[in-house]
């Protein structure tokens, strides 16, 4: 299990490029909340945009969890 | 130790610092269930023991560094730590939260001051399925750690013993951080620089410095500062990363070491399963959120009119005959002076009267308001119209500062301060007078009793809305004229549901009632007076036994004034009406108090004098009848007729005068948009200076008439379509041309910046 941190974040998403927030907890085993402020040093410094997605379906019934339609793309 | 010892509670928004301090200090300041809910520091005198201290409630932030906190309130904070000398640090995190809240934890370790940490929240731990291990985390932080629920009187014992213990005994925990070599080779080459009279530790200057902090650093000699800098440039070059990502991944480092896995793994397991997530998942749905918002704000007014309605016919008859009725005949049977009646009962009694009567209806409504900002829901509000916002161009953050305004617009105003830039504070503050303040909805409570009285809770329920949709308007228009249009992601901490308790609820709901009516009650009370003796005053100057009513010096000046109002239905003869938007200035509370005291001496029935017995049998017979339709009012609040918190006397001349519905809706959207109250503006002055405050005050009154005409003339245009057309249309073009001045100021005002 790798440690949540601003240097293991950074390698996890120029990795990935891009992942929900939901794939980047459980890639930490980290609790999202946790994960936000992190996030958001990246975002302060213009490297990662959040972007919210929605499902593939393109339906709004409701049944999609809320972490997985929360994205987060590295642009640096 | 300093003379008085200060204790600070510190931590992140929404950890319960606020419940905390109230639980310690027997305080009644505001608490809720959101982020951003104190935004200045409180402050209380406190004894643990025999030691006499000043504890300090802070508002919450997530570290201490600058760059991290860019709202004001956040900032408060960061100035507080590095400002003062704190004796003993309270850190308090919620315990659903915890490796969130460490960061913090980190930062406050390195002030090295005696810490305690206080774990909150603990019941919602539990049913989240939380294991919390506290001597764990002592022994990682190397400072006490107590689980506390607030409300719990052996647990406050147990934190004041542990705050005594701490006071009479400091002791400063010794975990400390282990930075990459580099950074520890230049916080030593930093601290041999800094002199020994620095007040904070050396390392924390150090690492402050090298964070880029210009807080702490502010009072290190300016060479000290210039070789930090250096050495932060120094460090960037040879590692290829900045010191302060250094500094801060060491940290997380830190933090995850302290963390169990299957405590974590638990953790996700909860919260992508956690019922706060399953209710979010359809009250939050793109489609279903709004609706469900709007359907919620319609069944809120419908409830409070209905019920709230009801309950007022028992307070109104009460009032009527032991305030008003009793006095007089006792006054008049005693030969009392005329002016004494006057002044006594129709200005000091029937404005306590009209006071008194808001009871029910404001009062349901704190109610209401309070139990959905308890349980979580009006957090959800905010993220629920941020999408509109910020198609608007807005920041879906302000809504959180426009809801506190359906309670109060003052505090309103203060609660811009959560917003992160300044641009944001100052549309936001323009944008929340024109959200409907519970004095207003005392106004809505009168006018739908007299005119509406079968769709009271639409009516109501229409005039919120129109507050709402004018202040997104607003904001919109002033996007894209005055201010800048710099839009940012809301990005906010979203509390879980909870079932509120019903103490809490009650005294948060007391605190809010008794302010109001305190704050109604010193408005209207003189006022009352000055319009008692101005009624009764004539033109020449003189004072008349009777009402001068039409013939007043103030029906003179309304008179006046009322051809101003004319396009939105208000004429000559209904002079009082004029009168009681001059009156609403001071405070919204007082039009309904200046509008009974005003109709109701238009035509005044004297009271004969008769013996109090007299009124016992009708009086309990009247007031049995009045609480029978309360049980009624309460299973069927949709079909409630409200009665109105005004004399039928003045509610029958008030009808007559105004005409029309139409003039009455006019008048209504007039007061829902007008001219801020005194203490909102003086708020605003505050918070966004003198230039923004004055435009704010003549941009709501221009759109207030505008708006007010416009709904006027749009409801009697098949009875008069051309003279409607022509001032729609005029008001259309001025509306049109104030638009393009607004702009050309903006591309001036930008032109210049650039």
């Amino acid at each position: 299990m790798t440690a949540a941190t601003l240097s293991t974040l950074r390698i996890f998403l120029r990795k990935t490029r891009a992942a929900s927030l939901k794939q980047i907890a459980k890639h930490f085993s980290e609790d999202p909340e946790a994960l936000l402020p992190m996030l958001q040093y990246w975002q302060c410094r213009n490297c990662v945009e959040k972007r919210m997605k929605t499902p593939a379906c393109m339906k709004s019934c409701s049944f999609c969890d809320p972490l997985d339609t929360q994205w987060f793309v590295w642009t640096d | 130790m300093s003379a008085q010892p200060i204790i600070a509670l510190v931590g992140n928004p929404n950890a319960g610092k606020t419940q905390l301090f109230n639980h310690l200090t027997g305080r009644n300041d505001t608490v809720g269930n959101w982020p951003g809910v104190t935004v200045d520091c409180q402050s209380a005198q406190l004894s643990f023991g025999k030691i006499a201290t000043r504890l300090v409630d802070l508002p919450g932030c997530y570290s201490l560094n600058q760059d991290m906190n860019t709202a004001i309130d956040n900032q408060i904070t960061c100035e507080f730590m590095a400002d003062q000398s704190v004796d003993l640090i309270i850190n308090v995190m919620d315990a659903t939260h915890l490796s969130r809240q460490c960061y913090l934890s980190c930062e406050l370790l390195e002030i090295q001051r005696p810490m305690i940490i206080v774990l909150t929240k603990i019941d919602l731990a539990h049913k989240e399925r939380i294991t919390l291990d506290p001597a764990s985390l002592q022994t990682h932080l190397g400072c006490p750690v107590l689980t506390i629920q607030p409300d719990h009187a052996q647990d406050l014992k147990k934190l004041k013993r542990a705050i005594e213990a701490a006071l009479k005994n400091p002791s400063i925990s010794q975990t400390q951080i282990v930075y990459p070599e580099v950074i520890e080779h230049a916080i030593t080459q930093i601290s041999d620089l800094i002199p020994d009279t620095i007040k904070h530790p050396k390392r924390l200057c150090a690492l402050k410095l090298l964070e880029g902090d210009t807080l702490f650093p502010i009072m290190l000699p300016v060479a000290v500062r210039k070789r930090g800098q250096e050495l932060g440039i120094a460090i960037e070059c040879d590692r290829g990363d900045p010191a302060d990502l250094l500094i801060a991944d060491a940290r997380y480092a830190r933090i995850a070491s302290w963390k169990s896995a299957p405590n974590t793994t638990e953790q996700l397991d909860r919260v992508t399963r956690s019922t706060s997530a399953k209710i979010d998942h359809v009250l939050l749905n793109r489609w279903l959120g709004l609706p469900f918002f709007f359907v919620i704000m319609y069944l809120l007014f419908t409830l409070v009119i209905g019920i709230g309605g009801a309950m007022q016919g028992v307070i109104e008859h009460l009032t009527n005959v032991g305030l008003m009725q009793t006095p007089k005949a006792w006054l008049i049977a005693h030969h009392a002076p005329s002016w004494i009646i006057s002044l006594g009962i129709d200005g000091l009694a029937l404005g306590l009267s009209t006071t008194l009567t808001f009871i029910p209806v404001v009062g349901l409504m704190f109610i209401f308001l309070s139990w959905l900002e308890d349980c979580g829901y009006m957090a959800r509000a905010a993220f629920v119209t941020d999408r509109l916002m910020r198609a608007a161009g807005l920041p879906g953050k302000a809504f959180v500062a426009m809801i506190v305004g359906l309670g109060c617009n003052v505090p309103a105003v203060m609660a811009t301060r959560t917003l992160d830039h300044k641009q944001d504070r100052i549309l936001t503050s323009i944008m929340t007078p024109f959200m409907s303040c519970s004095a207003r909805l005392a106004i809505y409570a009168v006018f739908v009793a007299a005119f509406f009285p079968r769709h009271g809770g639409l009516v109501i329920f229409t005039l919120y809305t129109l507050g709402i949709v004018i202040a997104i308007c607003s904001g919109l228009l002033l996007r894209r004229t005055l201010v800048s249009k710099d839009i940012r992601p809301l990005i906010m901490e979203l509390p879980n549901y909870q079932l509120p308790g019903v103490k809490p609820l009650l005294k948060t709901s007391g605190r809010r009632l008794s302010a109001f009516l305190k704050r109604a009650g010193k408005a209207i009370l003189p006022i009352s007076l000055v319009l008692v003796c101005l009624t009764h005053m004539g033109t020449e100057g003189r004072w008349h036994a009777q009402p001068r009513a039409d013939q007043s010096a103030l029906a003179h000046l309304s008179k006046q004034l009322a051809p101003v109002f004319h396009p939105m239905g208000l004429n000559a003869q209904n002079w009082p009406a004029v009168a009681g938007l001059f009156t609403g200035v001071v405070s919204k509370e007082v039009v309904i108090g200046s509008l009974n005291t005003l109709y109701a001496n238009l035509n005044p029935t004297r009271t004969k004098p008769t013996h109090v017995a007299h009124h016992q049998v009708p009086f309990l017979t009247e007031l049995k009848a009045q609480i029978m339709t309360i049980p009624s009012a309460i299973l069927h609040p949709f079909i409630n007729v409200p009665d109105g918190q005004i004399s039928s006397d003045a509610t029958h001349h008030m009808i007559d005068r105004f005409g029309n519905k139409a003039a009455a809706f006019a008048y209504l959207v007039f007061i829902l948009l007008y001219f801020p109250c005194v203490s909102t503006l003086a708020a605003q002055r505050r918070e966004i200076g003198l230039a923004w405050t004055s435009f704010s005050l003549a941009w709501s009154t221009g759109i207030a008439y505008a708006m007010a005409t416009v709904c006027y003339q749009l409801a009697i245009y098949s009875s008069a379509p051309s003279r409607a057309s022509s001032v729609l249309l005029t008001t259309g073009l001025i509306l049109a041309s104030g638009f393009f001045i607004l702009r050309i100021i903006g591309r001036q005002s930008a032109g210049g910046r650039t």
